[in-house]
């Protein structure tokens, strides 16, 4: 693959993609957002655009990811990150670790998790991007947290605290003081933690009133509960009652009035208690009933997302089988021209010319009549067999005539010169059924017979075709020796072949036997969806 | 009696050499030109208005023998054309006859047929071999077997099927019985309804009480 320096601008029509691919991320169509990015990274690999092939993963990666589909994200992920590397790209290879990161500890694995964090810091750090420097010394703060390691998670929060200061975002800042007090809080530091909340609480009224305010408001209150503050804690909380009221941040509100319920029956309050303990039951009922409906909604869209990826995927994978396929009867036919072109021109030109000595043979000695007519009787079965193979390899029938003509003649060719007579049931092979499904069936067709040729010892056998419910069935019975199916039968390449073949047309194939009571081979495949 | 005028067109020097030969043995029959492709053989038989019949091979290189017979046909020449080929398949077959081809032989066979086939297409009648008229039936698509079972278009194996159903066999025993997996008895049974034209099993047993395949006495 040949390297291009990262200047190169892609392709216009690589551009187009993408574009349309976040077109369809906006547009909540992820699937065809997958169909954008994975066909950019097809064409930007084709074409060595190595910085195209990342973002096209990073992009695929983020996909997988909404799709709960870690693993696939991770894989994307580090496929950018190794081309970010190589390029020299650091800012974006520390943002892919941070991705990384974050991948991990969301599917629980904590200590990678880690590692990937710390290390999108050190880049981060040597960079000298101070957004993207919290964003990860938050992270790493919260793992501390999850690992129970207090004093690490601190320090990683006190860390992001002293870039906010530089950078003065009072809502970013207040968030990483309401994390740091938490972890006051739960080392046991009940009042240094208010102290952090307070601040917090001082920062956000700089702003719009917003949900974290009301959640700065309601650890402040909690924190003078536990301090047996109960007055102060319910001022606070009434505040943050009244706002989360008009913002309608329901989330917050049941958990205020869960809080003013026991800080009012501390406070003796007991009528303000039970009301608010109502409104706590009330609230935390809806809001129960709506994240239940928004996990389904996440559900739902997961799993139609998950089902066009697999779809997408089958239609792929049945386009590359079918073109391998294609590829192999174009060779199979080629190789059948020539056969026939060459070596059996060649046989019948002798045989034309041999046909001359035909009255003088009459004159010959005995011992030469005998070789003479030895020759002639092997020349006849070289021109059958030639005839037989280049037919087998790639008759023309199939093409000018259809499958109905095609399995007609193919049964036809064997009956006469075998122990099995075959009977069949075609008149419903001809319509309407698309030229690869027809070759599939055919060349299905073709290696059924040749296995109860070869094997089933049948007397008779049976060739029906049906179309019935939008499927093309295919049956082909014999009376034969059968196989016992746990040992997974006779002939096990033919019927590997047939298995790939009958996939590449999202068929379904069951091989039914016995062994002494016959074969029963049904291939169904359906006729709307097929190519 | 007339000699028959012929002309060949093939590629295949040693068989034009040989046919040549065999034919000149008999004494009705002469090779008045020969051609190496089938653009040659249009031009030839425009050359030879005395010629009876053209001998056409079918695979040839810069016009296939098919194509020559067309541009022939469609010069409006009354010439004769004999196919004589190593093409047997019922598709190369169903497209010389198309074309309009008066006969059509395998190379292989033997100097009789060929004889006889040169001598029925020079006396105005078509010539083809039985394996020829075999592959044009077959091109229809062939015939299926006869309608068994009375007038049932089912196999044997459907007409016992069809009568087990009609003795409230479940599917099960039917497979049981039969050493078949319940999904192909399924099939059959799927099949009989599409084949017999009936909604349901109820009209599977309906069918086979009327044909008699079950009766009075059966089991």
């Amino acid at each position: 693959m040949s390297m291009k320096p990262s200047s190169d601008t892609p392709e216009p029509g690589l551009s187009v993609a993408f574009e349309a691919g976040d077109a369809a991320i906006r547009g909540g169509d992820f699937a065809e957002a997958h169909r954008c990015f994975a066909g950019v990274l097809e064409r930007a690999q084709a074409a060595g655009e190595r910085e195209t092939v990342a973002d096209a993963c990073s992009r695929l990666g983020e996909l997988a990811a909404r799709l709960g589909d870690h693993v696939r994200a991770i894989e994307h992920q580090l496929n950018a990150l190794g081309i970010f590397e190589e390029l020299g790209d650091s800012l974006r290879a520390g943002r892919t670790l941070h991705s990384v990161g974050v991948l991990y500890s969301d599917c629980g694995d904590l200590e990678t998790a880690h590692e990937y964090l710390a290390r999108s810091l050190d880049v981060f750090q040597a960079t000298g991007d101070r957004s993207d420097q919290v964003r990860a010394l938050a992270n790493l703060a919260a793992i501390h947290a999850a690992r129970n390691d207090l004093e690490a998670a601190l320090d990683c929060g006190l860390r992001s605290l002293t870039v906010y200061d530089m950078l003065g975002l009072p809502a970013e800042n207040a968030a990483a003081l309401l994390n740091v007090a938490d972890i006051h809080a739960r080392m046991g530091r009940t009042e240094v933690a208010l102290y952090c909340q307070t601040r917090a609480v001082a920062l956000l009224r700089g702003v719009a009133p917003c949900e974290l305010l009301v959640r700065a408001l309601l650890s402040v209150g909690r924190s003078y509960r536990a301090i047996g503050q109960h007055a102060d804690a319910r001022f606070v909380l009434e505040q943050a009652l009244e706002i989360a009221r008009d913002g309608e941040h329901r989330v917050v509100e049941y958990q205020i009035h869960e809080e003013l319920a026991r800080v009012s029956e501390s406070l003796g309050d007991y009528h303000v208690a039970l009301d608010h303990h109502r409104d706590y039951v009330r609230l935390m009922r809806e809001q129960a009933g709506q994240e239940k409906q928004k996990a389904i909604a996440e559900l739902r869209l997961r799993f139609d997302l998950e089902r066009a990826l697999k779809d997408e995927e089958i239609r792929h994978r049945n386009n590359v089988m079918q073109a391998v396929v294609r590829t192999q009867e174009e060779e199979q036919r080629r190789i059948a021209g020539d056969l026939h072109d060459g070596v059996g021109q060649l046989l019948a030109a002798v045989k034309v010319n041999l046909h001359r000595l035909d009255d003088s043979a009459a004159t010959f000695a005995e011992g030469e009549r005998d070789a003479f007519d030895r020759a002639i009787e092997a020349l006849d079965r070289a021109c059958t067999d030639v005839r037989t193979i280049a037919h087998s390899l790639g008759s023309t029938t199939l093409q000018e005539l259809g499958l109905r003509a095609a399995l007609a003649e193919l049964v036809n060719s064997v009956a006469t010169d075998t122990g099995t007579r075959f009977t069949t049931l075609l008149h419903e092979a001809g319509d309407h059924v698309p030229e690869y499904v027809a070759l599939v069936v055919y060349r299905i067709a073709q290696e059924l017979v040749a296995n109860i040729l070869r094997h089933s010892m049948a007397r008779t056998a049976r060739i029906d075709v049906v179309q019935r419910e939008g499927f093309l069935v295919l049956m082909v019975e014999d009376d034969g020796v059968g196989f016992d199916p746990a040992n997974g039968g006779r002939a096990g390449m033919g019927r590997r072949n047939i298995e790939t073949r009958v996939r590449t047309v999202n068929g379904h194939v069951t091989f039914d036997s016995f062994p002494g009571h016959g074969t029963t081979v049904t291939v169904e495949i359906p006729l709307g969806e097929a190519t | 009696m007339k000699a028959i005028n012929i002309l060949i067109a093939d590629d295949h020097q040693m068989f034009v050499d040989g046919l040549t030969a065999l034919l000149s043995d008999a004494e009705d029959v002469n090779v008045v030109g020969t051609a190496v492709n089938g653009a040659d053989a249009v031009a030839l038989v425009g050359r030879h208005p005395e010629a009876d019949i053209l001998i056409v091979d079918i695979s040839m290189p810069v016009m296939d023998g098919i194509s020559a017979t067309r541009a022939i046909r469609k010069d409006g020449s009354g010439m004769k054309i004999l196919a004589l080929t190593q093409n047997a398949d019922s598709g190369s077959i169903t497209r010389a006859v198309k074309a309009g081809v008066d006969g059509y032989v395998i190379k292989t066979s033997k100097k009789e047929e060929f004889l006889e086939a040169i001598r029925t297409v020079a006396a105005g009648e078509q010539y083809f071999s039985e394996h020829v008229k075999n592959a044009l039936i077959l091109s229809l698509g062939g015939r299926d077997e006869k309608i068994l079972g009375g007038e049932l278009p089912i196999s044997p194996r459907e007409k016992e099927i069809l009568a087990m159903i009609a003795r409230e066999f479940t599917t099960n025993e039917i497979a049981e019985r039969l050493f078949l997996s319940p999904y192909t008895v399924e099939t059959h049974r799927k099949n009989l309804i599409h084949k017999l034209g009936v909604r349901n099993t109820a009209g599977l047993v309906r069918i086979a009480v009327q044909t008699g395949l079950i009766g009075e006495d059966s089991e």
